[in-house]
């Protein structure tokens, strides 16, 4: 058999069995629909269908190894010519993905080559190759629990921290996809931001990564005595958060680490802790006993301390407005898990390696390269080298779709 | 209420455009009438070429309204990309300054029917919804305007009088811009008598108030540029598109010596196939704001010869290795005999 005859077999099942419903998006007639096929790696594009019952039809009879729709939506969505198309407007969408968050494990199950010139290295993969300078560099990835969990927990500080109090998005407007591979797509569905431009999905990004925040602009003053008047705790957007890191790292820090943001002056906070946070959580706020460590030295703590609250997007999914993203049910090609569509309610529970597998009966025989420790559902493999093994299909289609095993007959 | 006295003064409003459709005028009409409504789009014309603000005339509503969209015809109808702009600016300018001491009940009334935008009024805040905010807010540069670095809470910011003021005069200027890009519009072709008149207040004030525009910006001095540099600004003055290399060179040298990504911007203005959004995300790009974060340095000579880009190198060029070289010497001079 070839090596991707099983897996075909399998997609084809699993598409024919697919209800309509399950194939639902909104204005489905609206979105450019494109798929990978197995026969070649070329995308096949630009197309679009009325109904369910169409793209089902199609999808059963070519069976896509990726399948995707448009985050836009279009006048004719199935035109080449990006004038005749007729973009009217786009989803609001982020792309949280273990890939761009060096999380520790790393070093345990990822490796990176530069394809220049064939340095390697383990763990997170840099921008341009420390060797050469190229970016040429390929990673070779692996789905891990632990980052998953990481990617989870980004899901709920964007949207718990940032879409619901600050972009006022109502839950019931927020669908959640796990995108089969390392990640979520967070869909915001609102009509508020259809329209938007690249250019105020940028300020969105900057807004959730703290690109370019300026905590002067967020009600630091002199006062007229010399004091410093700033920003409560209790205050919403960028104003208040500035206040919570700044209480919430004062409480925490030691000494030494804040001797290294701010210098000697570190020792004045150190000494009236207790004092300095009782006024911020004061009612006003007061900043008064700071006067002696300046603004200067407050945003330079700021700076530091916002660290952990800042989203880690993919920030050009995000600003580009005619994206092709993973269709909701379809199977990622890469590991023949299913893209899960979740409320946000399902989130919490939702274990991504268990919840997204779909070949579920049986068991098939094959010969491994070389893999790190992994899991899929609850079963746990390697880390193995040149193996002939028999394993859960799951596991067996999502390694021969990573392109790390062959199927023996 | 919108009064005729308010669309007098906003003629920009969805009210005065209802109002001249119901006229049901065209501009061939105003051929042979209407002399004192020409007069009147003429003399906006020039104010808008000469960077005054006129002063509207609230005893003759009618005529206000009438003449700014004669005005605008005129102004499309020259089909002078330059001079869309620059009174795209200069109408910016005039309704900023109206509307900081307008009353702000009708900032409200003026946002909802020029741009059906929902602003409310809370204590001393005016609030607008987040997604009304950035359809124009991200044309400004300056940090404060940043969405981040705005008081945001539940969908809404809140701005100041003058922010909002400053937010809905740059709607006004956007949109005359952008319908300027209208097929209609490009196909605009104005009566033979009107395109006279308007091509005679345009060549009256033209020539002079170029170099008034670029005395506004600022300027390093001429002689401080090597050849190769000065040379490509002329071009570009000239309205000359130039090839990408030599615009990577301008931008870059321009940035390097302390010029704003706003000032850059002005050079590029007068080129042909100049798109404004484009040009200053590129700009942005070279600046180090956006993308890799690298803020760029000019190619050296070495790389601008083989480009072409290098011209008329004169003997202080023979001793250099680099555009900003040149200018450091020059400066560096010009500051010894101070």
């Amino acid at each position: 058999m070839k090596k991707y005859d099983l897996v075909l077999q399998e997609f084809k099942k699993y598409y024919k069995h697919l209800s309509e419903e399950e194939l639902f998006i909104k204005d489905l007639n609206k979105r450019e629909i494109a798929i990978v096929p197995f026969e070649n790696d070329i995308m096949i594009r630009h197309m679009s269908f009325n109904d369910l019952k169409s793209l089902k039809e199609y999808i059963e009879k070519n069976t896509p190894l990726h399948l995707y729709y448009s985050s836009a939506y279009y006048k004719e969505p199935h035109a080449t010519d990006m004038n005749v198309k007729g973009w009217e407007g786009a989803d609001l969408i982020f792309d949280v993905d273990a890939d761009h968050i060096p999380t520790n494990c790393k070093v345990d199950h990822d490796k990176w080559i530069c394809r220049n010139c064939n340095f390697q290295g383990i763990g997170h993969a840099p921008e341009n190759c420390p060797n050469c300078g190229e970016k040429k560099i390929e990673s070779i990835s692996w789905i891990c629990e632990n980052c998953l969990n990481i990617a989870k927990e980004e899901v709920f500080k964007l949207i718990d921290e940032y879409l619901i109090p600050d972009f006022g998005v109502k839950i019931g407007e927020i669908e959640i996809c796990f995108s089969g591979h390392r990640g979520y797509h967070i869909h915001v569905l609102s009509e508020n931001f259809k329209k938007l431009s690249s250019d105020g999905r940028r300020e969105i990004v900057d807004y959730v990564k703290g690109i370019g925040l300026e905590p002067r602009l967020h009600g630091f003053k002199i006062g007229s005595n010399g004091s410093i008047i700033g920003p409560d705790p209790k205050d919403p957007g960028w104003k208040g958060r500035i206040a919570r890191v700044f209480y919430e790292y004062i409480n925490k820090c030691t000494l030494e680490e804040l001797e290294k943001v701010i210098g000697k002056k570190a020792e004045i906070i150190i000494k009236n802790r207790e004092k300095i946070l009782e006024d911020i959580m004061s009612n006003p706020s007061s900043w008064t006993r700071l006067k002696k460590v300046g603004i200067g030295n407050i945003v330079k703590i700021i700076n530091i301390a916002i660290r952990d609250i800042l989203c880690n997007i993919d920030e050009r999914v995000t600003i580009d407005i005619k994206r092709l993203i993973r269709y909701p049910n379809s199977l990622h090609g890469k590991t023949g898990l299913k893209v899960c569509r979740l409320s946000y309610n399902d989130l919490e529970k939702f274990d991504p390696l268990k919840d997204s597998i779909v070949f579920r009966s049986g068991e098939i025989k094959i010969y491994v390269k070389e893999i790190p420790k992994i899991r899929i559902g609850d079963y746990e493999i390697g880390p193995i080298k040149d193996k002939e093994i028999e394993v859960p299909k799951s596991l067996g289609i999502y390694l021969l779709c990573k392109g790390v095993a062959e199927l023996l007959s | 209420m919108l009064t005729k006295e308010d669309l007098a003064k906003y003629p920009f409003l969805k009210k005065a455009s209802e109002y001249i459709e119901s006229l049901n005028l065209s501009i061939d009409d105003f051929t042979d009438k209407y002399d004192d409504i020409v007069e009147r789009a003429l003399e906006r014309v020039k104010f808008a070429i000469d960077g005054k603000l006129i002063k509207v005339d609230l005893y003759d509503p009618e005529k206000e309204i009438l003449s700014y969209a004669v005005a605008l015809a005129l102004i499309y109808g020259l089909k002078d990309a330059w001079l869309i702009r620059r009174f795209a600016n200069n109408e910016q300018k005039l309704y900023y300054e109206m509307l900081i001491t307008e009353d702000n009940y009708k900032i409200i009334e003026i946002a909802k029917d020029g741009f059906n935008w929902d602003l409310e009024l809370i204590e001393d805040n005016f609030i607008i919804p987040v997604e009304q905010f950035l359809e124009i807010a991200p044309r400004f540069q300056a940090r404060e305007w940043k969405l981040i670095n705005s008081l945001l809470d539940k969908g809404k910011v809140y701005l100041k009088k003058v922010k909002i003021a400053r937010l809905i005069s740059e709607a006004v200027k956007n949109k005359i811009i952008k319908k300027s890009e209208e097929e209609e519009i490009k196909r605009l072709k104005l009566p033979e008598k009107l395109l006279y008149k308007a091509e005679v207040v345009k060549s009256k004030i033209e020539r002079k108030e170029i170099k008034e525009e670029y005395k506004e910006i600022y300027t390093p001095i001429k002689e401080d540029l090597p050849p190769c540099i000065s040379y490509l600004i002329k071009e570009m003055k000239s309205g000359k598109a130039i090839t990408h290399m030599a615009r990577f060179t301008v931008t870059s040298f321009l940035l390097n010596i302390g010029m704003s990504v706003e000032e850059v911007l002005e050079y590029f203005r007068n080129v042909a196939d100049f798109n404004e959004n484009k040009t200053r995300y590129q700009i942005q790009h070279i600046a180090g704001m956006i993308g890799s974060k690298i803020r760029y340095l000019p190619p050296k000579c070495e790389v601008l010869k083989s480009f072409g880009i290098c011209v008329e190198p004169n003997e202080l060029c023979k001793k250099i290795k680099h555009p900003l070289q040149y200018y450091k010497i020059m400066r560096k001079k010009k500051n010894e005999k101070i």
